[in-house]
């Protein structure tokens, strides 16, 4: 990661060199500090519940000093669970030990605005100027932050922006196979345990790949980079083998995209809806798609024509991918417009642009290094303040007592003997329930890789509610439940001579039989 | 590469009758062009089953307004005021399709749910030959337009529905046809008569109508755009300012234009009004985004695959309008389900020749053969024929499938009519459908969901979703019995009411009524 092109290199000689952070770092340090301490921090811990969920898994493998291998955390399913996020919940649950959901928002936070840094370095690298590459990189965090979540997909995001720019150095000559061989694999080895993204990575080398071969057919050259290419790719296929349970991981991963009616039972795995404000960012940067086509008509090479159309199809396939997309195609206009302003210093507005933009103070990377990491301590001593000078936090993170149900759970806490028998809670509440009330075992959560259709069918015939709930409650012995006020079970159980009502507030209503 | 047929100085590479070649033998009279060929081919697969049946029961639409236009034809005026619902009986109806909703009455009357299919079935082939015929005189590469055209109909295949927005598809060709035209040097006249003409018929036939201004805004736009990049051509600004002046003026004429219509300025308003509830649009499906992964919207996939495709391999230098008109349609295309066929038929033309810029020397080659064929056809009347028998011969029964619709839980309320005297709750899906399978009732909604409004839509969403307050719209509509599907949680919880019991059900519908 250390070549510079010549666009830089010339900007580094011509430039005055300022006392100044880069703007890279200085798009890291606004990025992490915005995350850690403004409102953001709540939504990146309670978007959904998963960072619960993971956090309470990592909490358990700390404290049994093992990786989870049989799945205790819900009464309708006990079997073997699902590794593919171990080290990623360690990692969350110790954090969140030591410094509580702070922890977890810091741990966040860094791994979101390390990845928009190196995006903004690589997109300098490659010799946008430096309007143009903020410019781009503040649509790509647009478009990811609709998944800007404390959850392991983070370092998904993370470790596709590193592949991503090594791959498309490598296909320019400017990283060695060498370096490819000694980072990638070990990275990937690292990735497998991380996140079950992983396989992104591998889709990414398999279509430089394919680009490789298409644009040597097509220019009656040799292959010679498709060699390396697909000895890393089988060299990355046996680094996935490093986990916990060897080739029974990706096997379960495949098998759980092979079942389209399990893998798109939540929101994320379905289609963009573009009616949504989380999608706004990716409509921008289709926008800007099109119009660096249209405008600049950009010769796209094999490579990056199977990057954006393959992506581009993922993205619409599975909200989930759209961030990758942004990603993947980034670095990709940031090359289009490159060449735009570079070929067309014919045209006034665009000398005098790269003018302006070739005047602009160059930084010391000493000071971004010294700046990045000031931020970090500084950040550290607020959000530790607990920990490390006692008292009350500077600054608290917790769940939303209006969309999660707090009160409920310190009433039971409160009141253990309110209800009896196993739980029916809602489905986006499992994760926190499984956090927040450990001692009960909620009836589903979003994990239903590991439970499996079955289970999820038999919630939804209670959770609509469908002729044949009774059976359900029947089948799990379930003596109560937990469901937002509006729920429509809510309105059958209140007639329902054999249940009754034990607590409500504005939020929640919870159910239980009478004995 | 030399600019395509997107840019504003191009001319159409049409192939006139003059070259063709007279043949002689019967081989010309019945060997179709490709444009007849597809004609009939989808009008074919459009009249047989299963896709007549889809495109008469996919949803409650076909059913409502057929009975909305056999209301108009049986009291031989417009309806002005609901006459079907009980929740909003008597308020007034901004009619916006009643010219279609008429014509469907009427082919109702010759064929019954058949006839509807026959005249959807005409519209959608005559759309997609016509939009071939346009890329074919446009592109001048046969077999780019058929490519582009069969891909075209691929993607809008999943909205073909016997229902009046399939007059927009038709008047949407016509509309794109009539502007290119102008683009490419046809006179102001012609485009404003076509405008004019094509506005009159839109307004009164669907409210698609917007799409048609949308378009012409998007030329309007191109053209300002164009004016400060042919500043330094003299002749070239002249012509733009000339365009813009056209435009201007087309855009001013339509506006009068549209104003003909039974309820004036009024359409617009509502029409705007119902765009704007993010809520209807919302609750909606038709208005919802792609899901792409159902099968049916592997067509739109293919057709977005297409288009980034020719932009990124083909390199086509658009004209500003073109370049518009592609971005803004493919996002509408995106944001709802409905618009994809618009979408198509806007954007197909650009595409088209773009590709045939683009074409090898093999597609060129097969596309010098296609030509030779179907200059060689006179096959019109063998097709016409073959269409004519095949709309008479077709086993016409089109009946709405009882595995889905509440058809036998209808035959039990018409057998039991003392039972049902009160007002009913119903399944929104089916009101459409019970509109005209029990005219002597009165729905509690259906599918004109813009004439009911978000605080009718929100007080159907209380009740059938069971909010906390869902016996408060029973009481206030004095609803006394419900149809709704079998396994819907309002039935559970009507069972757990004293006052109400189930008098019907069986595997697709339960009827719940309140005890006397």
């Amino acid at each position: 990661m250390n070549a510079v092109s010549p666009n830089a290199a010339a900007r580094s000689t011509n430039s005055p060199r300022a006392p100044l952070p880069s703007l890279s770092a200085m798009l890291w340090v606004i990025l992490f500090l915005g995350l850690s301490f403004t409102s953001a921090r709540v939504v990146i811990v309670s978007g959904d519940s998963d960072p619960s969920l993971h956090r309470r898994l990592g909490e358990w493998m700390i404290q049994h000093r093992a990786i989870v291998g049989e799945d205790n955390l819900l009464h309708t399913y006990h079997g073997s669970a699902s590794t593919m996020e171990w080290l990623s919940e360690v990692i969350m649950a110790a954090l969140g030990n030591w410094l509580g959901w702070n922890g977890v928002v810091l741990l966040a936070a860094a791994l979101i605005a390390t990845c928009f840094w190196l995006l903004h370095r690589q997109l300098l690298g490659e010799g946008s100027d430096p309007v143009t590459a903020t410019i781009l990189v503040l649509v790509a965090m647009l478009t990811c932050s609709m998944h800007w979540l404390a959850r392991p997909l983070l370092f998904t995001h993370l470790m596709t922006v590193v592949f991503a720019w090594q791959l498309r150095w490598f296909q320019r000559g400017r990283v060695t196979s060498r370096r490819l061989f000694t980072l990638l694999p070990p990275l990937m080895a690292l990735w497998v345990n991380l996140h079950g993204g992983f396989l992104m990575g591998l889709i990414l080398i398999a279509m430089y790949a394919v680009g490789e071969v298409v644009d040597s057919w097509s220019h009656r050259s040799s292959v010679e980079r498709f060699k390396p290419l697909a000895a890393l790719f089988v060299i990355c296929c046996a680094a996935t083998l490093v986990n916990p349970v060897g080739w029974r991981l990706p096997w379960e991963i495949m098998s759980f995209l092979r079942t389209p009616e399990l893998s798109t039972l939540t929101t994320e795995f379905l289609s963009p809806n573009f009616h949504t404000v989380g999608m706004h960012g990716f409509l921008l940067l289709l926008l800007l798609l099109a119009v660096g086509l249209i405008v600049i008509r950009p010769k796209a090479t094999a490579t990056d024509v199977v990057l954006i159309g393959g992506w581009g199809y993922l993205a619409l396939l599975s909200a989930r991918n759209v961030p990758i997309f942004a990603l993947v195609v980034t670095p990709i206009l940031g090359q289009w417009f490159a060449e735009f302003t570079r070929d067309g210093q014919d045209r006034l507005w665009v000398r005098r642009y790269r003018e302006w933009t070739e005047r602009m103070p160059v930084a010391s990377r000493r000071i971004d290094v010294a700046i990045m990491l000031a931020t970090i301590i500084a950040a550290l001593a607020v959000m530790a303040k607990p920990a490390l000078a006692g008292g009350a936090p500077l600054i608290a993170t917790d769940y939303p007592s209006t969309r999660y149900p707090m009160a409920v759970v310190d009433y039971l806490r409160a009141h253990p003997d309110a209800v009896h028998g196993e739980m029916f809670n809602y489905f986006l509440w499992g994760g926190y329930i499984e956090f927040a009330l450990p001692s009960r075992k909620p009836f589903i959560d979003s994990r239903q890789n590991c439970y499996g259709i079955d289970v999820f069918h038999e919630f939804r015939t209670a959770d609509q509610p469908k002729p044949g709930w009774e059976a359900v409650f029947a089948k799990y012995h379930v003596g109560w439940t937990i469901l937002p006020v509006q729920h429509p079970l809510n309105r059958i159980l209140e007639l329902s001579p054999g249940w009754t009502r034990v607590y409500s507030d504005r939020l929640t209503l919870v159910f239980s039989r009478v004995s | 590469m030399a600019a395509n047929g997107n840019g504003p100085d191009s001319q159409p590479r049409v192939q006139t009758d003059s070259d063709a070649e007279s043949s002689g033998g019967i081989l010309p009279w019945v060997m179709p062009t490709l444009t007849q060929w597809l004609w009939l081919v989808i009008l074919l697969i459009l009249l047989a089953n299963p896709w007549r049946t889809m495109m008469a029961a996919s949803d409650g639409d076909t059913c409502m307004h057929w009975r909305v236009g056999e209301y108009m034809l049986e009291t031989g005026r417009l309806i002005r005021a609901d006459v079907f619902s009980h929740t909003r009986y008597g308020a007034p109806i901004i009619s916006k399709e009643w010219l279609s909703e008429i014509i469907f009455a009427l082919a109702g009357r010759v064929w019954g749910l058949y006839g509807l299919c026959v005249v959807t079935a005409l519209l959608i082939a005559t759309t997609f030959a016509l939009l071939h015929r346009q890329l074919v005189r446009e592109s001048g590469n046969h077999a780019v337009a058929i490519f582009v055209a069969f891909l075209a109909a691929w993607a809008a295949c999943a909205h073909w529905m016997a229902r009046p927005h399939a007059f927009s598809f038709l008047l949407a060709v016509l509309w794109v046809d009539a502007l290119r035209r102008f683009e490419r040097g046809e006179s102001a006249r012609r485009l404003l008569v076509t405008l004019g003409a094509l506005t009159l018929l839109w307004v009164n036939l669907h409210g698609g109508y917007l799409a048609g201004f949308i378009t012409l805004g998007i030329y309007w736009m191109g053209a300002l755009i164009e004016l400060p990049l042919a500043r330094a051509d003299q002749n070239r600004s002249s012509a733009v300012r000339r365009k813009l002046a056209v435009l201007t003026g087309a855009i001013a004429l339509c506006g009068v234009v549209s104003l003909l219509n039974p309820s004036g300025y009024q359409l617009h308003l509502h029409n705007l009004h119902f765009l704007r509830s993010s809520y209807l649009t919302n609750w909606l499906a038709e208005y919802a985004s792609s899901d792409f992964h159902a099968f049916d919207s592997h067509g739109f996939l293919a057709w977005l695959a297409l288009t980034f495709l020719t932009l990124a391999l083909a390199r086509p230098r658009l004209s500003p309008a073109s370049a518009l008109l592609l971005i803004v349609w493919t996002y509408f295309g995106l944001y709802a389900v409905r618009n994809i066929p618009l979408t198509v038929v806007f954007v197909a033309p650009i595409l088209a020749t773009a590709l045939a810029d683009a074409a090898p020397a093999w597609a060129r080659r097969l596309s010098d053969r296609m030509r030779e064929t179907d200059e060689m056809s006179r096959a019109w009347p063998l097709v016409g024929a073959v269409a004519i028998v095949a709309v008479v011969a077709f086993p016409r029964p089109t009946e709405m499938p009882a595995k889905k619709w509440p058809v036998d839980a209808v035959a039990y309320i018409h057998q039991h009519p003392d039972r049902f005297t009160g007002n009913m709750f119903n399944n929104y899906v089916w009101g459409g459908y019970l509109l005209y399978a029990l005219p002597e009732h009165r729905v509690f909604v259906d599918g004109r969901t813009d004439f009911y409004g978000e605080s009718l839509i929100r007080q159907y969403d209380d009740t059938s979703l069971l909010h906390t307050n869902w016996q408060q719209p029973l009481a206030q509509y004095h609803v006394d019995w419900t149809l709704m599907p079998v396994d819907h949680p309002l039935n559970l919880a009507l069972a757990l009411l004293p006052g109400w019991h189930c008098v019907y059900s069986n595997e697709v519908a339960a009827v719940f009524c309140r005890r006397p």
